[in-house]
């Protein structure tokens, strides 16, 4: 795999992060040497296009370097329509780390785009106007036909960016054998099943990173971890620091239900814990 | 050492068996007594309960038997499914005995042992106070020979205590039965003082029963000295034990009342027993885990049969166990023989024990009673903070005007509306009140990394307690808190379980994490609330926490200042590499010493990255070393290593021919490979390959130290230092 994004879009809006937003895809599009096109979806207002080339003047891209397209409508449509026509392979957005219990059933524009669409998505949480380097980043390694594609988009954008340290995450769903522990016979029975359970994980991750080809400054990691999906990975990117999470795309759209009955990326996209690339396979 | 097989096992526990039974005995007599049921009903359920719950297992050191807290239900039952008639309602009471036996097996199998774990600390303290303020109020009438005071009600109880007194100075109560009650009560206080050796082997109970044995008998002989006691006044045990069994009364199964009871001995004997299991799990010798199911479901089948037999539910009880303890007992079959003594007892020694006057039986009851609701437990609920003594207080009340459950159920509420008054966002606890918010993963071989988020109470304390549960015994965990907002007492004073529990297997167990939040009280399991501002400086820390004390401690063992507070203006740290494009908001927890010519300082730095709103907040235990003359300008990193420094990229590893070790493991850079050759001489290469790859940084002056973005705990302080010291050490020399 040789460049995993060779065309970007980024949705852009009148926002107080719209100037950082258009930097950050500034950065992102020459990192990844990608063609980078500007989304956005027009209301009636008509001093908005004027704003938003303000913006663009502001950051420092010429219209050389990006194309522009101007839409109307239902704006999650809108921009996905854009998408497909143009054969973006990465789509850009900001989102606010955290959502509001209103709108987390109804869905902030961001995250419906992850929800309904068809090519990878990256989520800026915390954009910024100068630069800041990406250090570190996390993958899931959840056992999946998915994953192997994941984590090597993983470890070409690790090396776009600069990353120094990747880390591979198996989140190992919580099964009875690794749950309970009445007692002392249980609580060895279970470290030792515990420990299996590990050894299969790293093997198998290692057998993605062995078709990998990478170079030798970054440092890759894995590491299982015992907990519910989707949760565990947030909450550990969160406490190591990570600058990036990377992930699988859902295996189904997520619909109004998926967020009653929280599971897997939901606990992601309910509280972002760093900046979130959602990779979408091709196979 | 090889472990003692099972016959060694047997004859070691005979004699802890024996003394247990001492105890159990004038225990099991009154708890049923002042149950309102015969006394042989406690001994039955003693008997029965150890037998069974020693054959099936789920326990090691524990007794069990009747239980304080069952009192009170258990009376309440008597009365009201009885109406009127005791002895009635003791049968019915019977039958509903053997239902919460049933129930409990249910409980123990369908694995709802953790239930007892959402239950706030300072309600069950509270509710358990109320058990002894009970038994308290209705057994010092007994004791002053009163048997029948005339009232039920635990408060109309205590308000009728200076009627019994003038009932005893009016001279209607026979002489004995107070003084022995009251010198009895008196001997119960007087015996833990008493410097004799033989405290410590002879219970205090089995004292005042013998001499009031011995004592009934010399008047008995000599009824001219004093008239004897009417057998109204003393137990009444059963002539022929297997004509007097007692059978339950199913007649009541279809009343409310009947099931409001089953509820009420099923709730009291679980939660009950499941602390017991706890504490009693503290003072195993052999620090093992109790099967907390099994030993529910043991009790379960105990209670079942012990009232099919006409004796009371069967509970786990701390206070005999922990005699269990004491006197060497290391496996169940002490609490098998316990059993068969107290059998052994009522079958040979019958006679002897209708001697025992109610008055002591009832002394004894209020003196483990007023050890529930003494003065002590009030003042330890005030240190930990006023809001954990009014929980207490209103459980204890809303227990006594209602009944046990009323009470826990208000006393639940209770926390719960002050800890959302203390969060100050109901929105957070709603949104996570259903997600996990653990995460546990190994840092290192056999140390583990337990994060929490959010917030940390007893209503979700059950999440970090399966996660601890996993763990192996010897493990280290570091308990990480620096992602909460509010953690609570329940969370803290079970974390200080854990804490002991680890130590005692050769793990361990600490707590970092809450320096940015404030405690409410000066107690260090005091709950942890949000300051103003999140992730700013705390204006009034509040007191020192555990860690705090102990950093000072250390300091002053190595002749160095320490200073907790926060300090914005410090001139540390601020001038490495590594913070050039990081912005230092302020240090905390600050300790500073010198080495021969070297300055060593060491901190908790405070951090930030990034800007705007999106700044992203870091902390980090680091040393700093100064020296009075100018060294070469490097950043030395464990190879591979996240490279922390952007600024110094673009340079090459310096790499050395004579040292493939060192040059392996490390990565070292800098703009001067010949001065940094130079400076690196073969003793400093010989430091660092026998130590911990720290991130060490070097900015012509003085040395940047640290490990770990996240605060260090004390044992990793304690490298640190000592990392620090030996390489002051070996500058010094160089100077």
């Amino acid at each position: 795999m040789v460049q995993p994004f060779p065309v970007i879009a980024t949705a852009v809006a009148l926002s107080p992060n719209l100037e950082a937003n258009l930097c950050e895809s500034v950065r992102i599009k020459n990192a990844l040497g990608a063609k980078l096109y500007l989304i956005h979806v027009e209301k009636n207002e008509t001093d908005e296009r004027a704003e938003i080339l303000k913006a663009l003047e502001k950051a420092g891209c010429s219209l050389k370097d990006v194309e522009v397209v101007w839409e109307r409508g239902d704006e999650i449509e809108a921009i996905l329509r854009v998408c497909e026509q143009h054969q973006v392979n990465l789509l850009i957005a900001g989102a606010l780390p955290r959502e509001g219990l209103i709108r987390y059933y109804k869905g902030s524009i961001a995250r419906q785009l992850v929800r309904k669409s068809n090519c990878s998505i990256l989520l800026l949480t915390q954009p910024k106007v100068a630069a800041k380097k990406c250090e570190s980043v996390v993958v899931n390694g959840l056992n999946h036909p998915k994953t192997a594609y994941t984590i090597e988009t993983a470890v070409r954008v690790c090396e776009a960016f600069g990353a120094n340290l990747l880390r591979i995450v198996e989140e190992v769903p919580p099964s009875r054998e690794v749950k309970r522990a009445d007692d002392d016979k249980m609580l060895a029975e279970l470290n030792q099943k515990r420990l299996e359970v590990e050894e299969a994980e790293d093997e198998r991750i290692d057998a993605i990173l062995a078709a990998i080809q990478r170079g030798e400054q970054l440092t890759i990691r894995h590491k299982a971890i015992i907990g519910k999906p989707g949760y565990t990975i947030g909450h550990f990117t969160q406490s190591v620091q990570a600058d990036l999470l990377v992930l699988n795309s859902p295996d189904t759209k997520l619909g109004f239900m998926d967020r009653v009955f929280t599971h897997g990326l939901e606990y992601i996209l309910s509280e972002l814990p760093s900046d979130i690339l959602i990779v979408h396979s091709h196979a | 050492m090889p472990l003692p097989s099972l016959f060694q096992n047997i004859l070691r526990n005979i004699f802890p068996g024996f003394v247990v039974s001492l105890v159990a005995l004038p225990l099991a007599l009154g708890l049923a007594l002042a149950s309102g049921a015969p006394p042989i009903a406690g001994l039955i359920s003693a008997i029965v309960g150890g037998v069974l719950v020693s054959l099936i297992g789920g326990s090691n050191v524990a007794i069990v038997g009747p239980g304080n807290g069952l009192v009170v239900v258990t009376l309440t039952a008597i009365t009201t499914l009885g109406q009127g008639d005791m002895y009635g309602g003791y049968l019915y009471t019977l039958a509903a005995v053997v239902l919460s036996g049933l129930v409990i097996f249910a409980l123990g199998l369908f694995r709802f042992g953790a239930l007892s774990e959402y239950f706030p600390t300072a309600a069950v303290q509270g509710m358990l106070a109320a058990i002894g303020v009970i038994i308290m109020a209705k057994q010092l009438h007994v004791m002053l020979g009163v048997n029948d005071p005339g009232a039920n009600a635990p408060l109309e109880l205590l308000l009728a205590i200076p009627q019994s007194l003038a009932r005893v100075f009016s001279g209607q109560i026979p002489t004995l039965a107070y003084v022995f009650g009251l010198s009895a009560l008196l001997f119960l206080f007087a015996y833990p003082k008493l410097q004799w050796s033989g405290t410590k082997i002879i219970p205090a109970p089995i004292l005042v029963v013998l001499a009031s044995i011995g004592l009934g008998y010399l008047a008995e002989w000599n009824p001219e000295w004093i008239e004897p006691l009417q057998p109204a006044y003393l137990v009444a045990i059963p002539t022929d034990l297997a004509q007097s069994l007692a059978f339950p009364d199913f007649g009541q199964v279809s009343e409310p009342a009947f099931f409001s009871a089953v509820l009420s001995l099923t709730f009291i004997a679980t939660v009950e027993s499941l602390l017991s299991m706890k504490a009693v799990d503290r003072l195993d010798p052999l620090k093992r885990r109790t099967n907390v199911n099994q030993g529910l479901k043991a009790i379960g089948i105990a209670t079942v049969v012990s009232g099919l037999l006409g004796g009371l539910n069967v509970v786990k009880v701390i206070a005999r166990s922990s005699v269990n303890v004491n006197q060497g007992a290391s496996h169940r079959a002490s609490n098998f023989f316990h059993s068969i003594f107290l059998l052994a007892f009522v079958l040979f020694f019958a006679g002897q024990l209708r001697h025992i006057p109610l008055s002591v039986l009832a002394a004894i009851l209020v003196y483990t009673g007023y050890k529930l609701c003494a003065p002590r437990v009030f003042k330890n609920m005030a240190l930990v903070g006023w809001e954990q003594l009014i929980i207490f207080v209103v459980t204890l009340l809303i227990t006594l005007l209602t009944n046990l459950i009323t009470g826990i159920i208000i006393g639940v509420m209770v926390t719960l509306i002050s800890q959302l008054r203390a969060m100050g966002r109901v929105e957070v606890f709603l949104e996570n009140l259903f997600k996990p918010n653990t995460l546990l993963y190994e840092e290192d071989q056999e140390q583990y990394h337990l994060s929490v988020k959010a917030y940390s109470n007893f209503l979700n304390f059950i999440g970090i307690k399966q996660k601890l549960d996993t763990l192996p015994r010897n493990a280290k965990v570091i308990v990480d808190f620096s992602l909460v907002q509010f953690i609570d007492y329940t969370v803290l004073d079970q974390l200080q379980n854990y804490h002991f529990n680890f130590k005692a297997t050769g793990g361990d167990l600490e707590i970092i994490g809450m320096d940015h939040l404030s405690s409410t009280s000066s107690h260090p399991l005091s709950t942890k609330v949000p300051t103003a501002r999140q992730l700013k400086a705390p204006k009034y820390p509040g007191q020192p926490s555990r860690r705090q004390r102990t950093m000072r401690l250390f300091a002053k063992k190595m002749d160095w200042q320490f200073n907790e507070a926060s300090d914005f203006k410090s001139e540390h740290f601020g001038r490495f590499q590594y913070f050039g494009i990081r912005k230092i908001e302020y240090i905390r927890n600050k300790m500073q010493g010198w080495n021969g010519q070297v300055s060593v300082a060491l901190a908790d730095v405070y951090f930030a990255e990034g800007a705007y709103t999106a700044e992203q907040h870091l902390q980090s235990t680091m040393v700093e070393l100064f020296l009075p003359q100018g060294l070469p300008t490097f950043v030395l990193n464990k190879e591979n290593l996240l490279d922390r420094v952007a600024n110094l990229t673009g340079f090459q590893d310096i790499r050395f021919e004579m040292h493939p070790d060192f040059s392996h493991r490390f990565n070292l850079r800098g703009d001067e490979p010949e001065a940094i050759r130079q400076f690196f001489s073969a003793e400093l290469i010989a430091f660092f390959e026998a130590n911990k790859e720290y991130h060490l940084e070097s900015n012509g002056k003085g040395l940047l130290i640290f490990e770990k973005e996240r605060l260090s705990t004390i044992s990793e302080i304690k490298q640190l230092v000592s990392f620090a010291n030996r390489l002051a050490q070996i500058l010094n020399s160089k100077l």
